[in-house]
């Protein structure tokens, strides 16, 4: 929420003045009825911020004080037209001290440099100002600003308040980016402010080729993107494939793969994973807790795991998707499971119970391959897509992958392959079997020609 | 670990470290005027540091760009001209700028200046500071003369200025940030009677302290002035010999008028006028010591407050203690204000004056430690003045409970554990008498450490520390060393803050470990050296995380005899002292079977047939029912009688019964169905599906049925988990229902001592209990629990999972 939008201008004479603000007596006091019993902080304190020397204008410049943020964008346009040869401004909005303002550092230097651009063109802020106005503020500067509002002696503040363009553009961009976070304000026939408030996320985690993107989207229902790359590698995303793959099924550079599947990254549309293979091994992490005791994850995954799903394949899960939601039709195994009342017709079907999936879920173990698992619950798997159900694992992080990772006990002669760069314990097999493009079988082969090399499970 | 949020998503997961700090700088302001005193590193960098560390993710690393597109893809038009901007200041400076020496406006209308590198501005003014209107000095826009007059593109006779605050801000956070630059300060202001015992508070009085600090610096400033001309002429000359191609225009040298001016203006005059101006009878006013942190994206409010509560408020305090005492700060700083104009004067290089200075120097010593130990996520030790020695750190995460992800990483090397996790918040600050402690460094060096400085606690925290060991709990420990278990947690505490020690369970060969998916691979290979020099005889460490990986087995098994036993837990406590590895712990529930609910419920079913007999149908004395017709329409609803329900109602208003009922109720409907054999079926049928025949017929399509699902879906949950195996989440919190289960299961063993220990094994078999535990805090012999615990897995009794 912006607290308050200032506009303040630094006077030849006078230094520097609040012109205009909003909500009323939010800066400096006002004696106007409807402003602000005190001021949000105390301006002198914080001035030499609002308007700071030369080498500090030009740019974001924030402060805090009295648990406000107040960020403002100093301009200082120079031109002999004006007094002194210099005009100088800064538009502020004044934030909660603890409130993320990520998106809002954007807004005020778009802000600076619109209003810098509207005052070099036809005088927009300075056209307002006559000496009137600074005459009628000077009476307030012999007064210690300071929280005394009885002190202030002007009775009509702001002086020129209401018919002003600049308050009016203060008042709306504070009602509007605080109810709607955007604003579309005209300012006259050629120009219009646009501002929306774009939360900000952290930079994505890297994408390599041996991740698997899993979307939690309908990727193929998002708006068409301009990115080429992007379109071409969008149809490839299927939940099982790995980057690389994408890359080379979509005829595009790895590089520009990676890239591109960052982005869809960095809004959330997919999360990665890592390449299922039948001969790797997952277990439990603590968050098996969260399955175990919770009915509602238990339900999504009997219905994610179920076979037959053949329409939601490759998506995430119903909750990973997070807003996303998808009326999963029953398929035949659900509906066994939702129809138990009616017993005498289903009777013999082996069906998939909860208590099934916590058993499988624990029988997961260190050095036990999902092959082997597999064959060890061949039967409790009846109907089960084995790798949805480690995938719904790895994604709700009660599963997790141990990776493999070679390391080679003496100094790796070079080789032809290429394989010996890696065998430092810092790749895993899956990046190896990327990078490579050979199997797993075929680089445990390899390794046991290495020799001397530790396989360390992690 | 149930307040704990398990669930992997961003607002749970946890921020690795990252200090973010770019700087160290300090200012100070003297009745002459602000100082840039000191700044640390040399040349700081900033925007360099990726958001985290990439390492983290992987082996490779590719720059995530996308954040900085998106955040400025939206600006449309102003996009060319913030990447302009940002990419070079200097030049977008000077062009704002355009012509110089123009004319500026002053504050207050005192007077018109002219200034190219010199100008004056009354010391009043100077207070106030709103003449922001000043450009840029000589040094500034030309390349500065010295490397140590621009800061992070800044000109340091800028940031002067910028960073010592009004008075106003005295005693409070002082924050400011240019474009993605934040200054972190907290400063600390002379008391209006020039001394700096108490601190004064001048909050909301701004106004007035502004004019009277003005005042005085005003009339300071005369005498200062007067003090000045004694060295002005030598102050000039010693410039013009440092910079002679800068002529300096009549009447405007450096060295005229007020001597604070001359700092502010240009650069030359700023460093010498501190010490060569006769500034011993200067006083400081104020002091800041200014942290620059440039945080990721988001974590902005994360990073400043954890910065600020641990180290800057922190280290200001002690500097004012230290002011306070001797004039510490002012005596350094001018200190180093000496050697940097003394430097001037010779030409000295930077990469010579810093190593001076910092030689010379205590207190800029002490940031440069701050600097880089908080900056490497460390503790900094600080020798103020050689009586005080202060411990800064920014607290840090000792585990975390997730395993890294593609997504979210860990800090490779961190601790992967829940083990200390603790049920209830409050007791987190209170270790475990049952966890060991875990050195972090070898005891010879702490032992060295701790008796070289000669403290109240050295005496009994050496003797700690020598009767430590990784495989004995802190009780066991106070008994034998006969210290009070007080004691211990104080002394273990202490280590654990200062990142000495870890509590962790006990060590013990019966346990598994596992290598832990946090471990840090990058550090392998210097890792695998120091093992063998640690452990020469022994296999390498490939080999022994080798051995840990697979299959899971006790660290025992791995033990090629038992004369190595005491080798391998050493190798077991350097394992786990730097991350390697993990203990792999059991967690088990009590898994209730469907069977065993149909017995519990014939059973009640069959009392209370038989206490109505007794009571009420005493003459009958058929005696006949123990045959036990379990599978009757009549057994389901006698035993809702036994609880709230009016017998024999069942068949005629059952169904708007049914909605007011509680589910706990309708668990017992159907007590029989699926557990009685196939045979008990048809009745059961009639018992249930009414409901479903009356209004949802459920063959007639998915919808209905599923709208039927919905409908009645906490009836159907509680109905399914009658007829299926469940489990028990909390038995010290069982109701009823539940500990009726629970005392049926443990009638059914036939092990005696099961039966004995069963109350006590019990409370574990939550999932929030490692069964490992089980032993240490019942004070029973790990093997007579492996063995329950084992007869507990055969009869299927358990479902267990095993994580860190």
């Amino acid at each position: 929420m912006i607290k308050a939008i200032f506009f303040t201008r630094f006077h030849e004479r006078k230094g520097s003045r609040v012109l205009h603000q909003v909500p009323d007596g939010a800066i400096v006091p006002s004696s106007s009825p409807s402003a602000l019993p005190a001021p949000l902080f105390n301006f002198k304190d914080v001035a030499q911020y609002i308007i700071p020397r030369q080498e500090f204008r030009d740019r974001l410049v924030t402060v805090c004080d009295n648990k406000y943020r107040i960020m403002g964008y100093p301009v200082c346009i120079t031109d002999p037209k004006y007094e002194r040869n210099e005009y100088i401004f800064n538009f502020v909005i004044v934030l909660d001290e603890d409130t993320e303002f990520a998106g809002h550092t954007a807004i005020v230097r778009k802000l600076g440099r619109l209003l810098r651009s509207l005052e070099e063109q036809g005088n927009f802020l300075s056209r307002e100002e006559d000496a009137d106005i600074w005459d009628k503020l000077d009476a307030t500067i012999e007064e210690p600003s300071g929280h005394e509002r009885a002190k202030s002696p002007f009775g009509d503040y702001p002086p020129f308040g209401n018919e002003s363009k600049v308050y009016a553009l203060c008042e709306m961009i504070l009602e509007d980016l605080n109810n709607y976070c955007e604003c579309m304000i005209p300012i006259d026939d050629s120009n219009t402010i646009n501002l929306k408030l774009f939360p900000k996320y952290p930079p994505p985690p890297p994408v390599h080729a041996w991740h698997v993107p899993i979307s939690t989207v309908q990727l193929q229902s998002l708006a068409v993107s301009d990115d080429l790359t992007l379109n071409r590698v969008i149809p490839y995303i299927n939940g099982v494939r790995s980057v690389a793959k994408i890359a080379d099924l979509a005829d595009v550079d790895i590089h520009l793969a990676r890239k591109a599947i960052s982005h869809l990254l960095y809004y959330n549309c997919i999360v990665l994973t890592d390449i299922f293979q039948f001969n790797a091994i997952y277990a439990q992490t603590p968050a098996i807790y969260n399955f175990i005791t919770g009915p509602e994850m238990q339900a999504e995954c009997l219905r994610y795991v179920a076979k037959a799903e053949a329409e939601a394949k490759g998506k995430a899960p119903a909750s990973v998707v997070g807003s996303y939601k998808k009326d999963y039709k029953p398929t035949l195994r659900a509906k066994y499971a939702d129809d138990e009342f009616d017993l005498t017709k289903f009777k013999p079907v082996p069906e998939v119970t909860e208590m099934n999936l916590i058993d499988l879920y624990t029988s997961l173990q260190h050095g036990l391959s999902v092959q082997n698992w597999c064959i060890q619950h061949a039967d409790a798997l009846d109907g089960i897509d084995v790798r949805r159900l480690i995938t719904f694992g790895v994604l709700k992080g009660f599963l997790y992958r141990v990776h493999k990772y070679a390391i080679a006990m003496k100094e790796v002669p070079h080789d032809e392959d290429g394989l010996g760069k890696y065998l430092d314990g810092m790749h895993s097999f899956d990046e190896i079997c990327t990078d490579l493009g050979i199997s797993s079988r075929e680089l445990e082969a390899k390794l046991k020609e290495y020799g001397d090399v530790q396989v360390i499970h992690r | 670990m149930a307040s704990l949020s398990w669930s992997i998503s961003p607002t749970t997961f946890n921020h690795p470290p990252n200090p973010s700090l770019v700087a160290i700088i300090l200012v100070a302001k003297s009745r002459a005027g602000p100082h840039f005193v000191f700044h640390y590193p040399p040349y700081p960098k900033s925007g360099s540091l990726p958001p985290s560390n990439p390492s983290w993710y992987g082996t490779t690393s590719t720059k995530g760009d996308t954040s900085s597109e998106s955040s400025s893809g939206s600006s449309g038009s102003s996009d060319d001209e913030e990447s302009g901007d940002r990419s070079s200041r200097a030049g977008s400076r000077v062009t704002s700028r355009g012509t110089s020496g123009k004319h500026e406006p002053g504050l207050r209308g005192t007077g018109l200046r002219e200034y190219e590198d010199i100008d004056e501005v009354d010391r009043e003014e100077e207070d106030f500071q709103e003449d922001g209107s000043r450009p840029l000095n000589g040094a500034s826009r030309r390349p500065p003369e010295n490397d140590w007059e621009e800061v992070l593109g800044y000109a340091t006779g800028g940031l002067e200025n910028l960073l010592c605050p009004q008075p106003g801000l005295n005693k409070r956070r002082f924050e400011v940030a240019l474009d993605i630059l934040i200054f972190l300060g907290s400063p600390r202001f002379v008391r209006d009677d020039g001394t700096w015992k108490k601190r004064r508070r001048r909050r909301w009085s701004g106004g007035n302290g502004n004019n009277e600090l003005a005042n005085v610096n005003h009339s300071e400033n005369l005498d200062y002035e007067a003090a000045d001309n004694q060295t002005r002429n030598s102050r000039i000359s010693s410039m013009n010999e440092q910079d002679p191609t800068f002529v300096h225009p009549e009447g405007f040298e450096p060295g005229y008028g007020h001597g604070m001016l001359s700092e502010v203006a240009s650069e030359a005059g700023s460093e010498p006028k501190s010490d060569s101006t006769g500034s011993m009878e200067d006083e400081m006013t104020l002091f800041n010591v200014l942290f620059v942190l440039d945080p990721p994206v988001n974590q902005h409010i994360l990073r400043i407050k954890e910065l600020y509560d641990n180290v800057a408020k922190k280290f200001s305090k002690a500097l004012k203690h230290e002011q306070a005492r001797s004039n510490y700060v002012w005596e350094e700083c001018r200190k180093i204000l000496a050697l940097k104009a003394k430097a001037k004067e010779n030409k000295t290089p930077m990469s010579i004056l810093w190593p001076t200075i910092m030689f010379k120097s205590s207190l800029a010593r002490s940031i440069a430690i701050i600097y880089d130990a908080i900056s490497d996520s460390k503790i900094a030790h600080v020798n103020l003045n050689s009586s005080v020695d202060t411990s800064f750190q920014i607290p840090q995460a000792i585990f975390t409970p997730y395993a890294p992800t593609p997504i979210h990483p860990q800090q490779p090397g961190l601790w992967l554990t829940t083990a200390n996790i603790v049920d209830d918040e409050d007791s987190i600050s209170i270790m475990s008498p049952h966890s060991a402690l875990l050195l972090l460094e070898d005891s010879e060096i702490l032992l060295k450490e701790i008796e070289s400085e000669t403290r109240e606690r050295s005496a009994p925290l050496a003797f700690f520390i020598r009767n430590l060991t990784p495989t004995k709990s802190l009780q066991k420990l106070s008994v034998t060393c006969s210290i009070t278990m007080q004691d211990v947690q104080v002394l273990s505490n202490h280590l654990i803050y200062w990142r000495r020690a870890r509590a962790i369970p006990p060590l013990n060969p019966r346990d598994t470990y596992i290598v832990s998916p946090n471990a840090d691979m990058r550090a392998l290979h210097n890792a695998t050296r120091a093992f063998s020099i640690r452990f020469p005889s022994l296999p390498p460490l490939p080999k022994m995380l080798n051995m840990l990986s697979g299959q899971t087995r006790p660290f025992g098994q791995l033990m090629p005899s038992k004369d190595h036993r005491i080798a391998y837990m050493e190798i077991l406590a350097w394992l786990m002292r730097g991350g390697w590895v993990t203990q792999l712990r059991t967690f088990a529930w009590l898994r209730i079977p469907a069977k065993v609910k149909k017995q519990v419920a014939d059973n009640i079913e069959r009392e209370e047939r038989h206490r109505a007999k007794l009571a009420t149908v005493q003459e009958t004395n058929a005696g006949s029912d123990h045959a036990g017709h379990a599978g009757d329409e009549k057994s389901p609803s006698s035993l809702l009688t036994r609880l709230t329900l009016a017998e024999n109602s069942e068949n005629t208003d059952f169904q708007p019964r049914l909605t007011i009922t509680s589910p706990l109720l309708r668990a017992y409907r159907s007590p029989n169905r699926p557990g009685s054999d196939t045979g008990s079926e048809a009745s059961n049928v009639t018992t249930i599906p009414p409901l479903t025949e009356q209004k949802y017929p459920p063959s007639e399509s998915d919808v209905s049925s599923s709208d039927w699902n919905r409908n009645n879906n906490f009836e159907y949950l509680r109905y399914k988990s009658f007829v299926r195996d469940s489990l028990i989440f909390s038995p010290t919190k069982a109701n009823a229902e539940e500990s009726a289960w629970i005392e049926h299961i443990c009638g059914s063993f036939t092990d005696s001592e099961l039966r004995e220990m069963w109350p006590h094994l019990l409370q574990y078999l939550d999932g929030k209990h490692a069964l490992e535990e089980i032993a240490l805090r019942e004070g029973v012999k790990r093997k007579r629990i492996a063995r329950l615990v084992g007869l507990l897995r055969e009869g299927n009794w358990l479902v267990v999972a095993r994580h860190w």
